[in-house]
């Protein structure tokens, strides 16, 4: 598998330019954590990665049902219910249906429940069980821990430590650097409308620092 | 992946459009039920009412269904699934016209099956009916009156692919927002004018399709106002009409120029 690479993503909302020529390459089986401020563009950069935004102008080397997307907020009518969601992802993705059926036991969510029934957490839970179960070559998650409960947290946590070690490449982004701090291979840094350089998380932790005390450093 | 989307969207337009013949059946069926037990006069105004209500349907069925097309279009669950713009919009063309020509297909059957009843039962009393009440009837009109489910599916088709269109050319506007709405409001103007010179230039050339007429009461061929034995129902399309159909290629070539010239978006997947 090739790596991911996107080139020169310029996106912006009315006279209020976002992103300023974005770029990058992320390498297969990494799993890379894409940070930045509030307002810093992760969750329009994600977007357009993800299928969702298609107005913007630059080059993404592989799209469509290509990439698997878990946004903030899940884009299906909330008289859905669960398993309706399933078979929309089942529909358009090669899909792992038993997986998920499994995934939504054991985190107590029902099938049969509609979107509009459920709490966040568990409507969070079920976009990413819809996008992990899908077999895709990119995944990308954007605030995957948001309203989790502890349970939860560390069910995502484990699932995504089983997918690193494949060739797929998974990009987070999130603020809970502390929950992905060893399964960050790479990370990059959202700033001022453009992309840090991608960083190898282990030359961070080589230099003695965290990835949260290298991200505060950058992020200054 | 048109025939995906179309199978997605297909389950709510399948609701809707058995809850709203549901209701129409029962609220013709009342109306027989009534027509039965009331004198006789009494009588024939609750049959009228009965076939009124499935004629009444065949406006709100296919506008309902195309009104879901609407309302799924809100939510972006295809472009999360990285379908494209372009397949979303004629998956959901598809099934609006497949939904609204089963809706109407139904209603005939259904209408043809309470005019049967009621001939079998009290022929004198359907005698005195009005016939612009057996619009749906397939007694009153013959198998070809069924070519009116694809007339009428047609239509909230065309009325589809202007709503796209248009959302087309709101979307891709400049000038803000008071651009968009000028843009829109000229469409509309645009549409409409387009519409009402294609029906009267049609209608005045209707002579043309005179062998294709299926007299008495058909509404297929244009002539609406020419020819008092037809039916009138504003959502028949005038398929057998050759003038009308000449229009129409034209107005739907120009709305697909229109779609690929603004483009559906900036930068879509695979272009």
């Amino acid at each position: 598998m090739k790596s991911y690479k996107f080139e020169r993503i310029a996106k912006n909302y009315g006279r209020k330019q976002v992103l300023f020529g974005v770029s990058g390459a992320f390498p297969p089986g990494s799993t890379v954590g894409l940070l930045g401020l509030n307002g810093a563009g992760k969750t329009t950069l994600l977007n357009i990665l993800g299928n969702c935004d298609r107005d913007f102008s630059g080059y993404i080397s592989l799209r469509g049902n290509a990439v698997a997307y878990m946004p903030t907020r899940l884009p299906f009518p909330t008289f859905w219910q669960v398993r309706e969601v399933l078979d929309f992802y089942g529909r358009f993705y090669k899909f792992d249906r038993f997986l998920a059926d499994q995934l939504l036991l054991e985190a107590k969510i029902s099938p049969h429940a509609r979107l509009s029934a459920l709490s966040d957490g568990m409507r969070r839970m079920v976009a990413f069980i819809g996008c992990y179960c899908t077999d895709a070559q990119v995944y990308l998650l954007d605030e995957p821990l948001t309203n989790l409960d502890a349970f939860l947290r560390a069910e995502i946590a484990d699932l995504l430590i089983g997918r690193a070690l494949g060739e797929k490449i998974t990009v987070i982004a999130t603020h809970e650097i502390k929950e992905f701090e060893n399964l960050f291979t790479h990370i990059c840094i959202l700033r001022g409308g453009g992309l840090s350089p991608l960083k190898d998380a282990e030359e961070i932790r080589a230099e003695g620092m965290s990835i949260e005390e290298y991200y505060r450093g950058k992020a200054k | 992946m048109i025939g995906k989307v179309f199978l997605n969207e297909s389950k709510l337009h399948v609701w809707v459009g058995a809850a709203l013949f549901v209701l129409a059946f029962a609220g013709a069926l009342g109306c027989f039920i009534a027509a039965i037990c009331l004198p006789v006069r009494a009588g024939v105004s609750a049959a009228e009412a009965g076939f009124s209500v499935l004629n009444l349907f065949s406006y709100v069925g296919p506008l309902a269904l195309f009104g879901v097309a609407i309302f799924q279009h809100r939510y972006g669950h295809y472009r999360l699934a990285g379908v494209r713009d372009n397949a979303v919009f004629l998956g959901s063309l598809l099934a609006v016209f497949v939904w609204a020509a089963a809706f109407i297909l139904a209603e005939m059957l259904a209408a043809t099956a309470l005019d049967a009843a009621f001939f079998l039962w009290n022929p004198s009393l359907r005698n005195r009916i009005l016939q612009s009440a057996f619009l749906l009837s397939l007694i009153a009109h013959g198998a070809p009156r069924l070519l009116f489910c694809l007339s009428v599916a047609f239509s909230v088709g065309i009325l589809y692919f202007t709503y796209d269109a248009l959302s087309v050319l709101a979307k891709r506007a400049r000038g803000g927002i008071a651009g968009k709405i000028v843009c829109v409001i000229v469409g509309i103007a645009v549409c409409a004018v387009f519409f009402l010179s294609a029906s009267f230039v049609a209608g005045m050339f209707s002579v043309w399709d005179g062998n294709l007429l299926f007299s008495p009461g058909s509404i297929l061929p244009l002539n609406y106002w020419q020819d008092s034995v037809k039916d009138v129902h504003l959502l028949a399309a005038p398929l057998l009409n050759g003038i009308y159909c000449g229009c129409l290629a034209i107005y739907l070539f120009a709305g697909v120029f229109l779609t690929k010239w603004l483009g559906r978006c900036k930068n879509e997947i695979g272009a």
